[in-house]
């Protein structure tokens, strides 16, 4: 092949003869307006404005910015309801078992082993508390 | 880009005595303004780009398919798709080449999907099936064949030969239009003028 060689008669003549042969793109019947205004309408579809892209910007700052948030805000609520009956049950037992607490639970707990036996002698309240508030230590 | 002209080169589109169009002149730089303004959001700018390109795009396409619906739909299809990929187009690149790759290549595949029966290729030697005392019948039997032969060329070459010989674009420009060398765009040139040349030389013999 020679690409250096310049167009010569036959090639002039094939292409007379080629376009004799083919159709010519009929440029006259075209509604070039309407196509136009089809290849618009679709662009408006598919592509958003600049007035959208502003608009979807936001958004798109608005949930780069919620959504870590969002997720963090739900992760906490799910652990508040998984734990809230856990604690709530822990509360309640230590109330209830506050609630039975008697004035001679305290003194045990208050008063030294060795004053036990007259807690538990069947004194009366008052000389028991006398004596718990009183004791010294000492061996009665 | 489009490369320098060669000798066998022909003038590009733009300054063609046998445009088929009404474009406005080419103008990259205007263009790659206006691409840059879509790819802002500015849809209303792609309006002047399809105002500036449809006619040569639904020549192309036209050349392709034969049938004007079918080429208007693959102008609209290719517009679109150009648009929606139009932040792929690399920056200093023209747009219209670009734009009428989409649509030979769009073109194509309607062609290829419909099957145009129009594949037959004609043995050398065969004689016409017509043979008609008219000088115009003769001729129009003449080009008939002729443009057997051109649909039946391979996709490549008959859309460079569709492209240069009928639009009027230049070798380099068909290159860049398919997307092959400029080089490799000469030789399936060269291939096609050498078959259809054989093949009008055959029909002329005949008549």
């Amino acid at each position: 092949m020679n690409r250096n060689r310049a167009p010569d008669r036959s090639d002039d003549d094939l292409r007379r003869e080629l376009l004799a042969a083919s159709p010519a793109p009929p440029i006259h019947e075209v509604d070039w307006k309407r196509l136009r205004e089809r290849v618009m309408r679709a662009a408006h579809a598919r592509r958003p404005t600049r007035h959208d892209v502003a608009w979807f910007e936001v958004i798109a700052g608005w949930s780069a910015r919620g959504v870590p948030i969002a997720a963090t805000a739900v992760a906490a609520a799910v652990l508040t309801l998984v734990a809230l009956p856990a604690s709530s049950r822990a509360i309640g037992d230590a109330a209830s078992a506050e609630e039975h607490v008697t004035i001679e639970d305290e003194l045990i707990a208050a008063t030294p082993a060795a004053a036990h036996p007259l807690l538990y002698a069947g004194a009366e309240p008052d000389a028991l508390l006398e004596a718990a508030l009183l004791y010294d230590g000492a061996e009665p | 880009m489009v490369g320098s002209p060669r000798p066998g080169d022909r003038r590009p589109l733009s300054d063609s005595p046998r445009a088929t169009t009404a474009d406005p002149p080419l103008d990259e730089a205007y263009d790659a303004r206006l691409v840059e303004r879509v790819r802002n959001g500015e849809v209303e700018a792609y309006g002047e780009l399809v105002g500036r390109h449809m006619r040569r795009a639904f020549a192309i396409a036209f050349r392709i398919l034969e049938h004007r619906e079918d080429a208007e739909d693959v102008v609209q299809d290719a517009f679109i798709r150009a648009l929606e990929r139009i932040d792929t187009l690399a920056r200093g690149r023209a747009f219209h080449p670009w734009l009428y790759r989409i649509v030979v290549n769009r073109a194509l595949n309607v062609r290829r999907s419909r099957s145009i029966c129009r594949t037959e290729r004609i043995p050398p030697g065969t004689p016409a099936t017509v043979v008609s005392p008219d000088r115009s019948a003769e001729r129009a039997e003449l080009r008939r064949r002729l443009k057997a032969a051109l649909d039946g060329l391979p996709d490549r070459q008959r859309t460079i030969v569709q492209l240069t010989e009928l639009e009027g674009f230049s070798a380099a420009e068909a290159a860049e239009i398919l997307g092959i060398s400029s080089a490799t765009a000469r030789w399936h040139l060269h291939q096609a003028r050498r078959t259809l040349r054989k093949a009008l030389e055959t029909l002329k013999e005949e008549e």
